[in-house]
């Protein structure tokens, strides 16, 4: 259990998609303007990368080598398109709000960066925990440049009015230049705290 | 292994993949459908309904939607076009004709809700549609359908197909008095839907003077092409 953790920690933390792998900017720049879209990118993500690094990782002694690329892609657009789906049926108002960033979830190069880095190479319960804490890892950065942007730029935190009603709201922060600097302002800190870290 | 003997494993694991996710998917896709298939029809009456300026409350469910739908907007067909109609104590309010076309990757489907006379627009809104995001989306937003709003459809209102003033350009070419700004960045959306609007209505108003028949509104609202 404990070595479970541990995978989870580091793709949270240690490896986290975003600050330390870089991957997935797109799409934390683009549905972070309002909390609940980014949680929901976030949750749909994070649901694939798990699944996907379990269904992979279950067939890793038997993938040809040649073709496995082509593999993890079918596993992760079929995944995808059911995501997209269910949330047509079930959240379709979210689903509207997310539009296209949903069917782009198979090109977010998370997934398919788990899958060829560590799914291959790794069981299907490690392979599961390591989705879930990339997809967590990825998730929290999301919400965060998203509380960040709807609390300065909307007044808002999940729809709700949290600003004095004389604030101004920001209406850079809303748009797209808001999103590039709050995450570098996040990955700023991000990085600066975990170099504390390994210095001491 | 022998070379060939890799080659057909290599083929047969993909053909195994293949048809398992395709399975999976068609599976996932048929069970779904039914409820896909009504978010979307809501979604349609929301516009309509909104369009013909009857308010429907945002946290309204799927039921209250269809119900208002049914009981408020009545259908009829002239010609080869319908449109929807909202009458208040037997009173005409507005009608909304269909209105679609080709945009720059697929097509875009909205409504035009104009006043009883064809004279003025009174609500113009688009519900499907693959324009870009941020850009041809734009179609979409308030700001920009709310620039149709009060505009009128032809010259002095006289009704002629030949005289329509009504025009989506180029931003910040428009004359704001009766043209629409269009949006920035996306010239082939702003040029197809001026295109598409202008052709819509002409027949609207090249209909103006053909007896509707009544049909149930529900049944209108349950094809996408004219």
């Amino acid at each position: 259990m404990k070595k479970y953790l541990a995978i989870l920690k580091d793709g949270f933390w240690g490896g986290n998609p975003i600050f330390v792998q870089t991957l997935g900017i797109c799409s934390a720049l683009a549905v972070t303007t309002k909390v609940p879209n980014a949680l929901v990118m976030g949750l749909a993500l994070t649901a694939v990368t798990a699944v996907s690094n379990v269904v992979i990782s279950s067939m890793r002694n038997a993938i040809p080598h040649r073709i496995r690329l082509i593999v993890e892609m079918i596993v992760i657009a079929a995944l995808v398109i059911l995501v997209d789906q269910l949330l047509q049926a079930f959240y379709f108002e979210m689903s509207e709000q997310l539009s296209v960033y949903v069917g782009l979830i198979i090109t977010n190069c998370i997934i398919l960066g788990r899958a060829e880095a560590y799914a291959l190479q790794n069981g299907p319960v490690a392979s599961f925990f390591d989705g879930i804490g990339n997809g967590l890892g990825y998730s929290s950065v999301l919400v965060a440049v998203a509380a960040a942007r709807e609390i300065l730029g909307s007044g808002t935190f999940w729809g709700m009015r949290v600003m004095p009603a004389s604030y101004q709201p920001i209406q850079l922060m809303v748009l797209a230049p808001g999103a590039f600097i709050m995450l570098g302002l996040l990955y700023w800190a991000f990085t600066s705290s975990r170099g504390a870290q390994e210095d001491n | 292994m022998s070379k060939s003997g890799e080659t057909f494993k290599t083929l047969a694991f993909a053909t195994v993949i293949s048809v398992i996710s395709g399975a999976a998917l068609l599976w996932a896709g048929t069970a779904l459908k039914p409820r896909i298939d009504r978010n979307q029809k809501v979604k349609k009456y929301r516009h309509i309904l909104s369009s013909l300026g009857i308010e429907v409350p945002k946290d309204a469910s799927a039921k209250d939607v269809i119900e208002m739908f049914e009981t408020k907007v009545a259908g009829e067909r002239l010609g080869p076009i319908y449109r929807f109609v909202y009458k208040d104590d037997g009173q005409v309010k507005a009608y909304a004709y269909p209105v679609s076309g080709k945009g720059l990757w697929g097509m875009i489907y909205g409504f035009l809700a104009v006043s009883p006379d064809l004279c003025h627009v009174k609500q113009i809104t688009f519900y499907k549609h693959q324009e870009t995001p941020g850009l041809g989306a734009e179609i979409e937003k308030k700001w920009f359908t709310d620039q149709f709003v009060n505009k009128s459809i032809t010259k002095n209102c006289d009704g002629n197909p030949d005289h329509i003033i009504l025009r989506v350009r180029k931003k910040g070419t428009a004359n704001k008095k009766f043209e629409v700004d269009g949006i920035s960045g996306a010239t082939m959306t702003t040029v197809a839907v001026d295109k598409f609007l202008v052709s819509d209505m002409k027949k609207m108003l090249g209909r103006a003077h053909d007896k509707p028949v009544s049909v149930p509104a529900a049944r209108l609202a349950g094809g996408e092409a004219q």
